[in-house]
């Protein structure tokens, strides 16, 4: 285990670390094991989160995307969730899935990669629309039942990574080939257009644990900046608009 | 006239700024001054670049996108341009024009527009991912490609464009705004990144400038605070980007890979680090080569010592074992000069400072 993260990483969380750093090996691949090496931090968060918003219930869970390593370690964390996966277009409108069929959907660094789906872009002013993430967001409220949640993480494009990258003249994106960084506002905005209300949210530092950002931060308190929400993942837990 | 806005302007450009100002009013409607409120500057910028960088010649000129406030003021201001627009689908690729046809293309404003192209769905199973997962810059990369080829050899492109890394960025984004100039924006880009995206269409840059344009009276200087601490560049942080471009490699074929094997890591592409990433992997390469060479030598020998070889082939063995043995030499000799090499930047200040940005672009580029 990585000690220097154990120590640093939220207090509440270092429980679901030390799990994670047990049990990946006897878990996963070495190719994932590879793949996934700095992601362990955000792993523990999502598993800390989930657990205190739902814990191990008999849940119909469905996760967005393909079964990869964050499923494997949902199913050997919560023995209980019967979990299936989605992992056909998200953006289309029509998902192959019955109405009401799940109590919990999650979706781990998923909105991040949707891209528009109109065609007539040029029409539409050539803008982002958010077209894609708001049919995806759609869909999911309608496969969930009346007391459905979803559990939503995505990179925030406010973080102070983001800002780091800015200042040494690199891409300004966490990740370049994301379609969209959010940040909190630009996503809560989404979400409130589709009248779905926001139970729990909270913005942890997932990819930078053991960094030293405190001259960001003493600079955007020094210039009277906005220092809420700095840090690099935004964890979202969604609940359903019942009127549909 | 807004006098805020000629505070920080460059002096050659107040002339074009004044005839804009003269003008705008006879020329364009009143909802077209509306929404051209805030572009003024930017206009007045665009032609006293594209008057210092072609001038009133007789040319053909193409504009991309429709007919609006730019052409009537660059079609009133260069009065010997023949100008017609484009304004169809910019992403769609075989746009409905002759090859070799222009020698100017206005590029405004344009490319932060672009999303990828748009892909029909398909019953592949890595359709989602593969193919829509990902910003791979399919659309930027056709619109430059296409205007590669239906510019004349010797033809030109001006490019204009919000830069993603400005002062302007980095105040919204303090202010806890998301960085970009206009949110409806698909891409804000870097200059590396754009960079990078014309030398994969065959496009090369012959001028380039970045002007504040949308907050030329704006003090950011408390920016460049945070800028002195980390060392880094200061230069190419005001609010838009000025390309004149030309073509380097005519007709280039890119093919737009769907899947995502694009990279537009223009910093880790040609930092120290990759170097040395680099060096590191061909010493491995020379290493393995080394030990094979060897091993092979022996198995020969031992072939060789059998007797029933006859004599002629063992002569032209031996000669080859001599060339091999030359060759492992000079390999050796690389391998230590580049050890040495190696080692010197390992051990230089600058590399040790650079730590930090290594660690991070490890973070960054794990996935």
């Amino acid at each position: 285990m990585d000690q220097k993260i154990y120590e640093n990483i939220d207090q509440r969380f270092a429980k679901y670390y030390k799990w994670v750093e047990e049990n990946k090996e006897s878990l996963l691949s070495q190719a994932e094991l590879e793949k996934y090496q700095y992601d362990w931090p955000r792993f523990a968060l999502s598993i800390g989160l989930m657990d205190k918003y739902y814990g191990n219930k008999e849940l119909q869970v469905l996760e967005l995307g393909g079964e990869g390593v964050s499923t494997k370690f949902l199913r050997a964390y919560f023995p209980n969730w019967n979990i299936s996966n989605y992992c056909d277009d998200l953006r289309q409108k029509n998902w192959d899935l019955k109405d009401g069929q799940y109590d919990l959907i999650v979706s781990m660094e998923v909105v991040e990669h949707l891209s528009d789906v109109n065609e007539d872009h040029f029409e539409w002013n050539a803008s982002f629309l958010y077209s894609g993430l708001m049919n995806c967001l759609e869909e999911s409220n309608r496969v969930l039942n009346k007391k459905g949640r979803i559990f939503l993480t995505t990179p925030n494009a406010l973080s102070n990574i983001h800002f780091y990258k800015m200042i040494i003249g690199e891409i300004p994106h966490q990740y370049s080939p994301h379609v969209r960084e959010y940040t909190y506002e630009e996503l809560f905005g989404v979400i409130e257009r589709m009248k779905m209300p926001v139970r729990n949210y909270e913005c942890l530092e997932a990819l930078c644990v053991c960094w030293d950002f405190s001259y960001i931060t003493d600079f955007i308190k020094e210039s009277k900046g906005n220092s809420k929400n700095r840090h690099s993942t935004l964890f979202f837990d969604l609940g359903v608009n019942k009127v549909k | 006239m807004d006098n805020g806005a000629l505070k920080n302007l460059d002096k050659k450009f107040i002339k074009y700024y004044e005839w804009v100002n003269q003008n705008k009013d006879l020329l364009l409607s009143v909802e077209e001054l509306e929404i051209f409120q805030y572009h003024w500057v930017r206009f007045a910028v665009s032609l006293g670049l594209l008057d210092q960088y072609y001038g009133n010649k007789e040319i053909s000129v193409l504009e991309l996108g429709g007919l609006d406030a730019s052409t009537k003021l660059i079609s009133n201001y260069f009065t010997k341009w023949k100008i017609s627009n484009y304004s169809e689908d910019l992403r769609k690729s075989d746009w409905n024009i002759k090859s070799n046809e222009f020698d100017l293309i206005l590029n405004m404003e344009v490319v932060e527009h672009l999303t990828d192209q748009y892909v029909e769905k398909t019953d592949n199973p890595e359709y989602c991912y593969d193919y829509n997962g990902k910003f791979i810059y399919s659309g930027v990369i056709n619109c430059l490609l296409e205007s590669n080829r239906i510019l004349k050899k010797e033809g030109r492109m001006f490019l204009s464009t919000p830069n993603g890394l400005s002062y302007l960025n980095m105040h919204k984004m303090l202010l806890g705004d998301p960085s970009h100039q206009w949110l409806n924006h698909i891409r804000e880009y870097s200059i590396d990144e754009l960079t990078d995206l014309f030398a994969k269409t065959g496009l090369k840059i012959n001028n380039f400038e970045c002007v504040e344009v949308l907050c030329a009276d704006w003090d950011f200087s408390y920016i460049d605070k945070v800028l002195e601490l980390t060392n880094a560049k200061k230069e190419n942080r005001w609010s838009n980007l000025f390309f004149d471009i030309s073509v380097r490699e005519k007709n280039k074929k890119e093919i737009i890979i769907k899947k995502n094997t694009f990279s537009a890591n223009k910093l880790f592409d040609h930092s120290i680090e990759r170097n040395l990433l680099d060096k590191e992997r061909e010493l491995l390469n020379d290493k393995n080569t080394v030990i094979d060479l060897k091993q092979k030598l022996q198995n020969e020998q031992e072939m060789n010592a059998q007797p029933t070889e006859q004599g002629s082939i063992i002569q032209e063995k031996n000669l080859l074992i001599k060339q091999k043995e030359l060759q492992i030499k000079e390999i050796n000799q690389k391998y230590e000069a580049s050890v040495s090499e190696y080692n010197r930047i390992s051990n230089s200040l600058g590399w040790r400072l650079l730590k930090p940005i290594r660690f991070i672009l490890k973070l960054i580029l794990r996935r």
